[in-house]
């Protein structure tokens, strides 16, 4: 619309429609909890400019504005500087002590890199669909050992986050750091490994119990033959290593290789829902009905595109119940990058933010095991324990604490503390300085510690203050 | 409650969230002062050489392998068996005399992660090597005693507390000062119509409850009479003999140290570690036999790897395997346990294990709080290598 609008190229006409736009609502635009609650849902929490954005809108142009923006591909944060150095360095310094420090130096400015963008992207959802490909597909650091290849894996899910599922499954097949972590590399004919063949059928396409050991082991022999080029950290394909021979998969016999495999996994009725099921439980914390997930995964099956697929579910009845408001815990990241986009403290230092979601059990390209943050921990409950609840509790105290405090702190944050609640509220548009529309910006649910909001509506930055830094504390603050 | 009086509660609440542990006094009464037996665990993080800590000083083998930084016999407490102490570990004679410090040789796994932080993992999750687990062996101990721990650990320094993750078990952490992060305000009954609410409400009250009067009994702890030598560790150990004279509200202490990480210009460093650690455990040792309170007390030690036989071209030594553990206590079974690793018989340049890590767990936890031996059996799954004495 607004592109339509800035074609007709006159400056009184916009005004006139964005005045239009703002008051002649249409009869299904979003309340300020609907505009909130999808914003919180597909990004990372929800700023007042963000939601003030989305009030004119109804529940489906909202959804498309969203996606229309994921599917622009912005990279305004600069890589690391070593960024394209040969991707080997690490894996190939003799010495280990040499290679462990530089590993966790870049490993720690890799993470840092990731959620910089994370705090200043204006595509939100983009960062969170490449977070959850980065656990769907996990995939470690530690064991890759190769910050470089890392940053490429990470460049790829971004690139395909919204795309085609079968080109991200395809492309994931021959990653090297994938190749790396689930030992396809040097995977041969004569000793094909199933480790990737395995994780590819139970945790990227179809899930446990929908394929049997002999599928795994005919699919790890299609897998052969690709190694992770020692000199230059390429995934090459090497016809002599693969095994060329008839394999039978699913009933299915041919000289099957990667990319075969794939369309057959994908062929497969579990395959579309089982990823429409994932990410749908990345979004709508209730179970879906009866019949709701194959209509999701019968779009996915027809097209293999994922932004239709997430469209479906984000315009859902499902998503939107008001029950769905504050259902789900929010995770470590999408936590810590909220809390700090939403005071606008967007500048933070990324570094000691990604150490903090380490902390939180969260560390960004270190995923507890191949089937990623989610068997671990659930999509919620487990992210929450008395430990990461204090933690959670002692890093708003750090984020928004008075002076006395600021001086313990993590450095680079001690700027913005203290004043720093007092400068966002100063900052806000007159309209949403009320406590009411600042408790249901600030908080998914009602606050379970507080009962009674002071009586009159106040604009004072200081009573203000007070009221959020006691929303942050609150229980429903871990919400999403 | 009326309009007018709403905001002073209002802001009373955010004070006492914001306040820290103080602000909760007078919600409960303070936690009797009656002594428990408590584990104090001191993780020396980083892989601490094991071989420059009891030193086989007399094997040909150590003294041509480490010719830069190997220790000779001159500087080591003898204890017999060719095997000696590190001299910064002198201090503690008596209680190996008294009978009272066992030497654990040889702890660790097969095959081994030279990974700092993925051994780690291995020891803190009590784990089978290579299959990775979520739950710590703490969280496995004191499973379905959590109401009866409402605080299982208190952490004096800053610690992932992997040992308790994947459980409901609260841990907090304090520095020597005894400063307390940020108390839980009470979570109010709410409806739980909400279950994602409803889990953070019940962590929260379960938090709440292991914070509840802590700063008071923090604050209620007796100062020791016995000096505590005046560095971080000091500080640190006599804070936890403190807590153990006053009665610990947490039946694991946790002392983590860092700086093990030896790779280069090992000696000064290392040197300078094993001193501090051998002079706090036995400041530990005497302030708590003069307070009484000795026989309550269980000291083990824990570390990711040992460092590898050979020293490397920079006068320091690289991730290794097996190592040596202390345990030392009123009650302990103090001498060696365990078998010297050999040093002729290598595997990938290391030494072999000869007590698993996972025995040697269960059996520190069975000595320490020795009520619990036999769910130390259980949460470890082999069984417990006997420390405790009688």
């Amino acid at each position: 619309m607004r592109s339509s609008v800035l074609a007709l190229g006159c400056r009184c006409v916009l005004p006139l429609l964005l005045a239009l736009a703002l008051f002649a609502r249409p009869a299904l635009a979003l309340s300020e909890a609907e505009a909130r609650h999808l914003l919180a849902r597909t990004g990372f929490g929800a700023t007042a400019a963000e939601v003030d954005r989305l009030l004119p809108l109804d529940r489906a142009a909202a959804v498309d504005l969203l996606l229309a923006e994921a599917a622009r591909d912005e990279g305004d944060v600069p890589l690391p500087a070593w960024a394209d150095d040969n991707p080997m360095t690490v894996r190939r310094l003799a010495d280990a002590a040499v290679a462990d420090a530089l590993l966790a130096e870049q490993g720690a400015e890799l993470k840092a890199w990731w959620i910089g963008r994370m705090l200043v992207s204006p595509a939100p959802l983009r960062e969170r669909m490449t977070l959850f490909w980065h656990g769907h597909f996990a995939t470690a650091l530690s064991k890759v050992r190769s910050p470089q290849l890392m940053l490429r894996q990470n460049g790829l899910i971004r690139r395909h986050a919204l795309g085609d599922f079968r080109a991200l499954l395809t492309a994931m097949t021959s990653d090297p750091a994938m190749l790396l972590y689930l030992d396809g590399d040097g995977s041969t004919a004569a000793a094909p490994n199933e480790n990737l063949a395995r994780e590819v059928m139970e945790l990227f396409v179809l899930g446990v119990g929908s394929y049997g050991e002999a599928d795994v082991r005919e699919a790890a022999r299609a897998l052969t033959g690709w190694i992770v080029h020692p000199a230059t950290g390429d995934a090459v394909f090497v016809p002599d290593r693969h095994d060329g021979g008839d394999k039978t998969l699913f009933g299915e016999t041919g000289a099957w290789d990667a990319e075969d495999l794939v369309r057959i996994l994908l062929a497969r009725p579990e395959a579309a829902r089982f990823v429409a099921g994932r990410l749908r439980a990345q979004f709508i914390a209730a179970p879906p009905a009866p019949g709701e997930l194959e209509a999701l995964a019968a779009g996915l099956r027809r097209d293999r595109q994922i932004a239709p697929l997430l469209r479906a579910i984000l315009v859902s009845d499902a998503f939107w119940r008001p029950a769905e408001r504050g259902a789900m815990i929010a995770g470590p990241v999408e936590w810590l990058v909220g809390t700090l986009r939403l005071l606008d403290a967007r500048d933070t230092p990324p570094e000691p933010v990604a150490a903090l979601a380490a902390e939180l059990g969260q560390d960004l390209f270190e995923p507890p095991n191949v089937a990623g943050w989610t068997a671990a921990h659930g999509f919620g409950e487990g992210w929450i324990t008395p430990t990461t609840l204090a933690r959670r509790l002692a890093t708003v105290q750090r984020f928004v604490a008075g002076p006395r405090e600021a001086a313990a702190g993590i450095p680079g944050l001690a700027a913005r503390r203290s004043a720093a609640l007092v400068r966002w509220l100063d900052g806000l548009p007159f309209a949403w300085r009320t406590p009411e529309r600042l408790q249901a910006l600030v908080l998914a649910t009602p606050p379970t510690g507080v009962d009674v909001l002071p009586v009159a509506a106040s604009p004072d930055a200081e009573v203000l203050a007070d009221l959020v830094r006691g929303w942050l504390a609150d229980p429903a603050f871990q919400l999403r | 409650m009326t309009a007018n009086r709403a905001q002073p509660v209002t802001r009373r609440r955010f004070l006492r969230v914001a306040g820290g542990g103080v602000a909760l006094a007078g919600l409960r009464p303070a936690r009797a002062a009656a002594r428990r037996r408590t584990l104090i665990l001191v993780k020396l993080a980083g892989g601490n050489d094991g071989l420059n800590t009891v030193v086989p000083y007399a094997d040909p083998v150590y003294r041509r392998s480490r010719p830069a930084i190997g220790l000779e016999a001159g500087e080591v407490l003898r204890l017999g068996d060719g095997l000696g102490l590190h001299s910064g570990l002198a201090p503690l004679e008596e209680a190996w005399a008294a009978g009272e410090l066992a030497v654990v040789r040889g702890v660790g796994y097969r095959p081994p992660d030279r990974s700092h932080f993925r051994s780690m993992d291995v020891w803190e999750t009590g784990g089978e090597p290579g299959v990775p687990r979520s739950q710590g062996w703490l969280a496995r101990l004191f499973e379905g005693r959590a109401e009866a721990t409402p605080l299982a650990m208190l952490v004096i320094g800053s610690d992932p507390q992997v040992l308790l993750a994947g459980s409901g078990l609260a841990a907090v952490a304090t520095g020597a000062d005894a400063a307390l992060p940020p108390a839980a305000a009470t979570a109010s009954d709410a409806p739980a119509a909400n279950p994602a609410l409803a889990h953070v409400l019940a962590v929260q009250r379960r938090l709440a409850m292991a914070q509840a009067g802590l700063g008071e009994a923090l604050a209620a702890l007796p100062s020791l009479a016995a000096p505590f030598p005046a560095h971080e560790l000091g500080r640190r150990l006599e804070f936890a003999a403190r807590l153990v004279a006053g009665g610990s509200p947490a039946p694991v202490i946790l002392v983590p140290v860092t700086g093990f990480d030896t790779h280069a210009g090992q000696r000064p460093v290392h040197d300078a570690l094993l001193a501090a650690l051998g002079d706090g455990l036995a400041a530990l040792r005497r302030a708590l036999v003069e307070a009484e309170a000795w026989p309550f007390a269980t000291v083990a030690t824990y570390s990711e790897f040992g460092r590898r036989l050979a020293e490397n071209a920079s006068g320091g030594t690289d991730h290794g395997t097996a190592a040596p553990q202390f345990v030392m206590g009123g009650g302990i079974a103090g001498g060696w346990h365990g078998d010297q690793p050999s040093l002729a018989d290598l595997e990938d340049r290391d030494t072999v294990p000869t007590v698993d890590f996972r025995a040697y767990l269960a059996g520190i936890a069975a000595a320490g709080l020795p009520d619990m031996a036999d769910a130390a059996a259980a949460a470890l799954g082999v069984p417990p290598l006997a420390l405790r004495r009688g």
